[in-house]
């Protein structure tokens, strides 16, 4: 029995780590949106960080799916629309107050890229969510 | 919840709160946490304590007059 290792140091040092990967992950975002929008900084200037942003949120999303825990049980189609809606809504207002970007026809193609890219995004995982669900069901039913 | 079944069942069987530890490898601190009511086990912890003990699950750790 002394092979087990103290399961409450192991968890508080998760959350702890959890928190400084969220903190981590904020500064980074942080920084590229103030190097973009308030620097209006050149892509060069800022690829590391959106680099390693990109990368990140990747590797998340990829653990989430293999786990089966990427999406809500019950999410469906709607819900996906509803939310990249807001979010690309969200997106717009941020371009045009703090952005400053004041032309409808490039505020809309950013919309529509913003939306697009949440809701395919979403929508694979969610696919590969609700398979890796299943697969689980599977196991539970088989024992 | 103060864990006092769990302190009692130790002292029953003359142990120290860093003897238990030992014995199921956790640190002494946790065990302190787990006997004043501070941290919640998970079951595995639970079910080796049990065997350190020789009690069962009911009597450590379910609901009774002795925990508080």
């Amino acid at each position: 029995m002394n092979n087990i290792k103290d399961e409450r140091i192991i968890m508080e040092k998760w959350k702890i780590e959890s928190n400084a990967y969220k903190l981590v992950l904020s500064i980074l975002v942080t920084t590229v949106l103030i190097q973009q929008f308030f620097l209006n900084s050149d892509l060069k200037e800022y690829a590391g960080e959106l680099i390693a942003i990109i990368l990140a949120t990747a590797y998340q999303a990829y653990c989430h799916v293999k786990k089966g825990i990427g999406t809500g049980e019950k999410e469906n189609l709607k819900e996906i629309l509803t939310s990249s809606v807001f979010v690309s809504l969200g997106g717009a207002t941020f371009l045009f107050f703090i952005g400053g970007m004041t032309k409808p026809k490039e505020i809309i193609i950013n919309v529509a890229i913003i939306f697009i890219l949440n809701f395919v995004v979403r929508y694979v995982i969610d696919f590969f969510t609700k398979k890796k669900q299943t697969e689980i069901d599977k196991l539970i039913d088989e024992d | 919840m103060r864990n006092k079944k769990l302190r009692m069942a130790r002292l029953e069987k003359d142990m120290t709160q860093e003897d238990l530890a030992d014995a199921v490898g956790v640190t002494r601190q946790t065990i302190g946490l787990i006997e004043a009511g501070n941290y919640n086990p998970t079951l595995k912890l639970c079910i080796s304590i049990c065997k350190v003990l020789d009690k069962t699950l009911d009597e450590l750790f379910w609901g009774g007059e002795n925990n508080e």
